[in-house]
């Protein structure tokens, strides 16, 4: 029998023997350059971590390379962070360009440090997730690819925190990202009444709706969608595989920008719909990655040094972030959920553009 | 030259970005159900929805929670991930990791499962992407002699995470990592066998930068900060003057303008500072954290489902932590006890504290209200008395 | 004590499901006991679990309680 409850590792046995002498000491620390980070102790030690791109979903073989790249330059220590990349931590300056060298080598990306992309926090999709409105690692690569400069430089106002959630269950919590992309379903749940009685419960399917919009039809043994009630969330789907949500053609992707998570400034906030829809078009998304790069260039070329992406918007103004990006303004751009009304503009001061 | 198997998923094996189609071929050379999986992916590339059913399996003795199971919806034409389960295995704190350590976790995954993984999940737990069901109690006795264990899921205690901290950041105010490991040793119970009205989140951030996301992310955030002055070192902010521009770049950018810079030497009215870091971000050799330090703690910050996402609201401005945490674990039980009396099923705490009010939340977990709780005052006049401040009688 | 109370809720959750409803919140395991304390009922409920009287059924995001026997099938 195994023993259970045992708990995670102890990270105290993982972390390499110059941040053991240096935990808690350290006093200041510099980008040398993109992806190499040096920081140093009151001690005089200094640490030195190289950071580089990673797809997130990988295989063993792929998690034995980062291995043996640790033990060959770094004693074999390294952490990733908490937007998916790896980071070798080094304890001498000495090692880091070769380490860097052997990266590239390989095809991995160094940087993500600084006024940059970083790497793009996102969900399982297709691959994974069984209430996807698409994908999240084909749409991350597509756009990483494109957008690739901007992860490896630190040329940007600020950083760019972009992130992809499949659905609006959003695994990801990407609500607080500078640039958000989102799955989004735009029709009910489809109820195949001929399964419904042999694999569904229909009280936990009424109950599993977070809106109350699925009703229990007994007497027929199956279950109807109220329309008007349906927010597409498919968490009918999880507890009854008789109500799939999938549409090909409906489902597909909503941008959101603006948000921001660090109080550095200003507050906290969430990030805003900029785009209610994009469709679906695999391998490469064409449409989300041009989206997305508009965006971000028009950003890089109007906001100033320091601010984040809705610092700049709340600076000019979204009538202003909607007439450089081109993106149009429709009414689904208008909340009409709780609170709507606090979005609704109480003055008459505007821009006309 | 035979007809390429996986047309629209090759395409993504091109550009510059590591492709994780690559990741799935290396996987599909030595597994069976890699293999399936890159083909069902490939039909979902061609049919634009996705191809799996979720079940309710936990399936390891003694929890409730770390595993997620999921089925196939084609197991006609893709039988090897007919199930194809994943588990949740608790990162160590701040994911750091020795490369034994990592290669362990590879050992046990290429004996019982697909060999693909997500370092990490959301959550911030190393995720083991598909594995059948006889395989899910074998695969966890293999983890637990690596040393590693199942993070959480369903209503339970979340996997906590917590940003780098004091092992690299000059900016801790907290000990981020001891504290989010302490949190997790503590409520293994809470982690494993769900019974709360639905998930529990807290994130650790050792600075206002908050590299976790705690406020967005959390029910229960815990975010470092400091009461007394920044510390100054005014020959290093000289030292800045020649690469950047301290009255632009600095001064006029603080939210609060508490900043004088005369060409040699920095002032700041510390009474008027908020803490937002920004000074620091950009000075880090001049400027640090003052030494009073200590963590402001935040609730109820949460993604939309179901009424709508939430960031974390201050309830507690300044507390210290030192271990063993005593008191700010008797105040995570106290709020965890008071929503889990009072929360209906799959009501978070936000939600919770918004349908009931938070001034009753502050009584019930016995916090006193303060201004730094509110950016203002509330504006309407509905405003109700606890019966005990009624006269009752009037002579 | 506590074998008595594991055998009530036991005995409940047989009761409650007769009908087609089979999968419980523990909010609703709690709430057919009101008078008994909250925790003493998530206890005996683990207990339960343990000896695989009753079973967990996680759809990820929130958690179910379900007699053993009524456990679906793959």
């Amino acid at each position: 029998m195994a023993k259970t409850d045992i708990g995670p590792p102890d990270y105290k046995t993982m972390l390499p023997p110059v941040i053991q002498r240096n935990y808690g000491k350290w006093l200041y620390h510099e980008i040398l350059k993109p992806g190499v980070l040096m920081h140093v102790s009151e001690s005089g030690e200094a640490l030195y971590s190289v950071r580089a791109g990673s797809p997130r979903l990988v295989s063993t073989d792929h998690i034995r390379e980062i291995c043996e790249i640790a033990d060959e330059h770094c004693d074999g220590y390294l952490r990733f962070t908490s937007r998916h990349n790896i980071e070798f931590l080094l304890d001498d300056k000495n090692k880091v360009d070769p380490l860097i060298d052997e990266l590239k080598s390989r095809g991995y990306p160094v940087g993500g440090t600084g006024h940059a992309v970083t790497n793009i926090v996102h969900t399982q999709g297709w691959v994974h997730c069984h209430t996807p409105a698409t994908d999240a690692s084909g749409p991350v690569k597509a756009l990483m690819d494109e957008i690739y400069d901007y992860y490896t430089t630190m040329k940007l106002p600020n950083h760019v925190r972009i992130s992809l959630a499949c659905c609006l269950n959003m695994c990801g919590a990407i609500h607080c990202s500078d640039i958000a992309i989102l799955g989004i379903h735009r029709t009910v749940p489809k109820t195949d009444n001929s399964r419904v009685p042999n694999v569904c419960e229909i009280p936990s399917t009424v109950a599993s709706c977070p809106t109350g919009a699925i009703r229990g039809d007994m007497k027929n043994k199956t279950l109807t969608v109220n329309d008007e009630k349906c927010m597409y969330c498919g968490n009918c789907y999880t507890v009854c595989p008789a109500m799939p949500i999938a549409d090909p053609d409906n489902d597909g992707i909503s941008i959101w920008v603006g948000g921001k998570v660090s109080n550095a400034r200003s507050a906290p906030m969430f990030s805003k719909l900029a785009i209610p829809f994009l469709p679906n078009n695999p391998p490469r998304w064409p449409e989300v990655v041009d989206a997305v790069k508009n965006i971000l260039e028009v950003y890089a070329r109007h906001a100033k040094k320091h601010e984040r992406v809705g610092e700049w918007i709340e600076r000019v103004g979204w009538e202003r972030f909607f007439s450089l990006t081109g993106i149009p303004f429709t009414d689904q751009h208008i909340d009409d959920f709780d609170l709507a009304v606090d979005t609704f503009r109480t003055s008459t001061q505007f821009k006309w553009r | 030259m035979s007809k390429p198997e996986t047309p629209l998923l090759d395409e993504l094996e091109k550009g510059r970005w590591p492709s994780f189609v690559k990741d799935l071929k290396q996987a599909a050379k030595k597994n069976p159900m890699a293999r399936d999986l890159i083909h069902q992916l490939e039909l979902s590339y061609k049919d634009r929805i996705g191809h799996w059913k979720h079940g309710g399996i936990v399936g390891v003795k003694g929890y409730g929670a770390g595993v997620i199971g999921r089925y196939s919806d084609r197991p006609d034409l893709f039988p090897n991930v007919q199930a194809f389960h994943t588990l949740r295995v608790n990162h160590p704190t701040g994911w750091f990791y020795k490369t034994d350590a990592l290669r362990k976790l590879c050992d046990v995954w290429d004996k019982h499962g697909s060999g693909l993984t997500n370092m990490h999940g959301s959550t911030g737990d190393a995720i083991l992407l598909g594995t059948t069901t006889d395989h899910l109690q074998p695969c966890f006795n293999d983890l637990s002699d690596a040393g590693f264990d199942l993070g959480g899921s369903g209503s339970a205690l979340r996997t906590p995470s917590a940003c780098v901290g004091p092992a690299r950041c000059e900016w801790a105010c907290i000990d981020s990592l001891d504290i989010c490991y302490n949190i997790t040793m503590t409520y293994q119970d809470q982690i494993h066998r769900p019974m709360f009205p639905y998930k529990f989140k807290i994130k650790v951030s050792a600075c206002p930068n908050d590299c976790v996301a705690s406020i967005a992310r959390s029910d229960f955030s815990i975010i470092g900060t400091w009461k007394d002055d920044i510390q100054v070192d005014q020959k290093e902010v000289l030292a800045y003057a020649s690469s950047i521009n301290i009255q632009k770049e600095v001064c006029d950018l603080c939210p609060t303008r508490c900043m004088e810079w005369n060409g040699k030497e920095l002032k700041i009215y510390n009474d008027d500072c908020t803490r937002c870091m920004h000074c620091i971000n950009l000075m880090p050799k001049a400027l640090r954290p003052g030494k009073e330090k200590g963590a402001s703690i935040l609730v109820g910050g949460k993604a939309p489902i179901v009424k709508g996402a939430l960031l974390s609201w201050v309830v507690v401005p300044f507390i210290k932590l030192e271990p063993p945490y005593d008191e700010l674990k008797n105040l995570i039980e106290r709020i965890q006890d008071w929503w889990d009396e009072n929360g209906k099923s799959r009501e978070r705490l936000g939600e919770l504290i918004t349908r009931l009010g938070m001034r009753v939340f502050l009584k019930a977990v016995g916090l006193p209200a303060v201004p730094q709780m509110v950016k203002a005052p509330r504006t309407n006049p509905y405003v109700f008395f606890w019966p005990e401040d009624i006269q009752k009688e009037v002579k | 004590m506590s074998e008595e109370l594991k055998k009530r809720i036991a005995e409940l959750f047989h009761e409650k499901s007769k009908g087609d409803k089979k999968m419980f919140y523990i909010r609703d395991v709690t709430k057919w006991l009101p008078d008994e304390d909250r925790h003493a009922v998530q206890n005996a409920v683990k207990e339960l679990l343990d000896e695989e009287v009753l079973k967990y059924w996680s759809s990820g995001s929130s958690t179910y309680l379900i007699l053993a026997e009524f456990f679906p099938k793959e």
